[in-house]
């Protein structure tokens, strides 16, 4: 942690870059817009029913993915890593308020990428790799743990298995679903 | 203090509002401009509406970053070369200052996670109604779009007057949404109950559908 968060000041233009990319509407944003833009691609009919199925997958693995870290920082409560460490540490983000176990953040980038992974690989790499980036700046702007983050990773990247056993098992609610959203234009 | 905090709660969710639009309405040019969905393009022309969603991404991202320099709010302060964040009196904010601005904590007025997800989703239907309506007039102005494209709605013109061949989102590859919405709908009147019929005799036996029709049979 330390030794990461160690390199803040060593260049300024990074520090810079380092606090848009680990703020909290940038990534986000950024997941939310490719799973609502995925939402709209596909050359045929089946492909783009698979594409929204990801995107139908992704919008229930981040309620998951948030159920359980509300759960966890209810009977759990880790300080986070400027509270702990006070001036060994640089901070160059605001003094977050809530648990630092488990990164919520995080929860929920992994479960995008990962309910997108699931329909399509490629994107899902793209995605799994700018989360991945997020949480060593969320790290590195001493916001968090790495054991927070990875913490975060693990709950987002289970919860969209889980959403998908949920599909399979609900089968075929979502097929449904979908045709019903077709059926007013939408789908 | 309370009143600032409430002040600057609006200011961030005004100004969160149109980034979300604006990236949302540009994320969706860019994927209907490469699955063809051409009634929910807002220009005329596919590499036109590819360039204006980048365009309109590239405008959002400019404006959120850098408006705390003329727009006076709650910024937070700190500089990356001492290592430092705090909140601060409420002001516009320096050159310096510019990339941790907008990093405000709820508690002083910034916004929760919940909320960024609402307004997300908020300004993701704004976006796409923005888009159906434009497509629409698009669709009256510019019946006859180049045939270059070679794309769905220059051949469904060519073979007849641009009525839907689908419908959803495939129906508007060549017609208007107002037209695919009525489509749609009609289409989802007659078949509808027979393809959801089809869907349930296509689940597996063990999903949860399929056990409670047999118990509902049974």
């Amino acid at each position: 942690m330390l030794w990461i968060n160690g390199f803040v000041g060593t260049s300024p233009t990074f520090d810079h870059l380092a606090r848009i990319v680990a703020s909290d509407y940038l990534m986000p944003l950024a997941f939310s817009a490719v799973i609502f833009a995925i939402w709209f691609v596909g050359r045929d009919l089946a492909d783009r029913r698979r594409y929204q199925r990801g995107t139908l997958l992704s919008a229930i693995a981040i309620g998951i993915a948030n159920l359980v870290v509300d759960i966890i920082d209810s009977a759990y409560d880790r300080q986070r890593p400027f509270d702990e460490l006070g001036d060994s540490l640089q901070l160059i983000f605001y003094r977050s308020t809530d648990p630092s176990f488990p990164a919520n953040p995080m929860a929920v980038v992994f479960a995008i990428a990962m309910g997108v992974w699931i329909v399509d690989r490629r994107i899902g790499w793209v995605l799994m790799a700018a989360a991945a980036i997020y949480s060593i700046m969320r790290v590195y702007v001493g916001t968090f743990y790495p054991t927070d983050v990875i913490g975060g990773a693990v709950i987002g990247i289970l919860a969209a298995l889980l959403a998908w056993f949920l599909f399979e098992l609900f089968k075929p609610v979502p097929e449904i679903v979908l045709r019903i959203l077709r059926g007013i234009g939408v789908a | 203090m309370s009143d600032q905090i409430e002040s600057a709660a609006a200011l961030m969710v005004r100004d969160y509002l149109v980034l979300a639009f604006l990236v949302s309405l540009g994320a969706l040019q860019i994927s209907v401009s490469i699955s063809g969905i051409r009634g929910l393009w807002v220009l005329p022309h596919r590499n036109l509406t590819r360039a204006f969603g980048i365009l309109l991404i590239i405008l959002g991202l400019a404006y959120y970053l850098l408006s705390p320099l003329w727009i006076e709010g709650p910024w937070a302060a700190g500089s990356v070369v001492d290592g430092t964040s705090e909140n601060r009196i409420w002001g516009t904010a320096s050159v310096d200052e510019i990339s941790g601005a907008r990093n405000l904590n709820d508690i002083h007025g910034g916004m929760a996670g919940t909320a960024y997800a609402v307004f997300f989703v908020l300004s993701a239907v704004l976006t796409t109604l923005f888009a159906a309506v434009i497509g629409t007039i698009n669709n009256r102005l510019f019946p006859s779009p180049s045939r270059s494209e070679g794309d769905a709605w220059s051949e469904a013109i060519t073979q007849g007057g641009g009525e839907p061949t689908g419908d959803g989102l495939d129906a508007l590859k060549t017609t208007s949404p107002l037209t695919t919405f009525k489509s749609s709908l009609h289409n989802l009147r007659d078949t509808g109950a027979n393809d959801i019929h089809n869907q349930m005799q296509s689940a597996h036996r063990w999903s949860i559908p399929s056990v409670i029709g047999r118990m509902w049979r049974n």
